[in-house]
């Protein structure tokens, strides 16, 4: 772990296992989709309408997870200052805000059919919306802040302020009474939903979980060189290179 | 999955906007990645600088 902080050799490793990754996530989402569409039967209430949750599900826990890891990088920030942990926060905020977005589309595409309505202001959906809202802070606080040092610092206070949030989501079906169904895979007592379609369910969130850890490392990695590039450019700048001013200016 | 299922719009739209989201995001993440390599490449380039350039 302590060789990992050193950025350069953290690129290095992720290079390396990007190809693992990127394959392992192609083999699991094909098993996945064929057990999600056809292996699967469908429910004797839902009819085919339950295998939206071979997407739902997944993208919701990723919707969690994406937060929970940006907060534990912001610690990491404001606490020991790991050089790494800014760059992780920061390439883990647009994947947290596609999968809760995906999220949300997915659930409303449930809604529809089963409870007849797309969007109802029920205790899940509306914290999972100010989710939504709250990656949607942080990207554009980042955004628009001059000085990185500065950025990094109140990002990582608006990002662990944020996630009194994600108790809230996770347990707001139990906390208040909502349309949403009540928590019935890790639960006290053991899961509700038959190993016929828990299977699926666990291949896709496995699957959808190492395609977010896929594209997490190519952010970071993409993220180190906007830093380093930026270091250039500034150096550059101070010597008086030729045209680097502008590039500077452009960014 | 029987084709001929009521509600069956509703979870192609649902996979469809899986993929959608998906590719989205994947091609995001690689075209980023690649502008950024190629901008920080160019820079060493025109800066005269060695190394090893994070990839």
């Amino acid at each position: 772990m302590i060789a990992l902080a050193n950025p350069a050799r953290f690129a290095a490793l992720a290079r390396r296992l990007s190809p693992w990754l990127i394959g392992a996530t192609a083999v699991l989402f094909a098993a996945g989709l064929w057990f999600a569409l056809v292996a699967s039967p469908a429910d004797y209430q839902q009819g085919e309408t339950v295998r939206i949750m071979y997407v739902h599900v997944p993208a919701a826990w990723l919707s969690l997870m994406a937060w929970t890891l940006m907060s534990l990088a912001s610690l990491g920030v404001l606490v020991w200052r790991h050089p790494l942990a800014d760059v992780a926060a920061e390439a883990a905020a647009p994947l947290g805000a596609a999968f809760t977005f995906l999220a949300l589309v997915t659930g409303s595409l449930w809604g529809k059919p089963m409870w007849g309505a797309w969007w109802v202001w029920d205790a899940r959906l509306t914290s999972e919306l100010v989710l939504f809202l709250m990656y949607l802070g942080v990207i554009a606080l980042r955004g628009a802040l001059d000085e990185p040092a500065r950025a990094s610092r109140l990002v990582a206070v608006l990002t662990l302020v944020g996630f009194v949030n994600i108790p809230i989501v996770k347990f707001s079906v139990d906390w208040w009474n909502t349309l949403h169904q009540g928590e019935s895979v890790f639960r006290m007592g053991g899961s509700t939903i038959d190993s016929s379609m828990l299977i699926p369910l666990f291949l896709c969130a496995v699957a959808f979980t190492l395609l977010f850890f896929t594209l997490w490392l190519v952010g970071m990695r993409t993220a180190l060189i906007q830093r380093r590039l930026r270091g250039l450019r500034l150096r550059a700048a101070a010597e008086g290179a030729p045209g680097v001013s502008t590039a500077i200016e452009a960014t | 999955m029987s084709l001929s299922a009521t509600h069956l719009g509703f979870v192609l739209a649902a996979y469809g906007a899986a993929a959608a989201v998906v590719l989205a995001l994947v091609l995001w993440t690689a075209l980023r990645h690649r502008a950024e390599a190629r901008a920080l490449a160019a820079m060493e380039k025109r800066l005269g600088r060695g190394g090893e350039a994070p990839r």
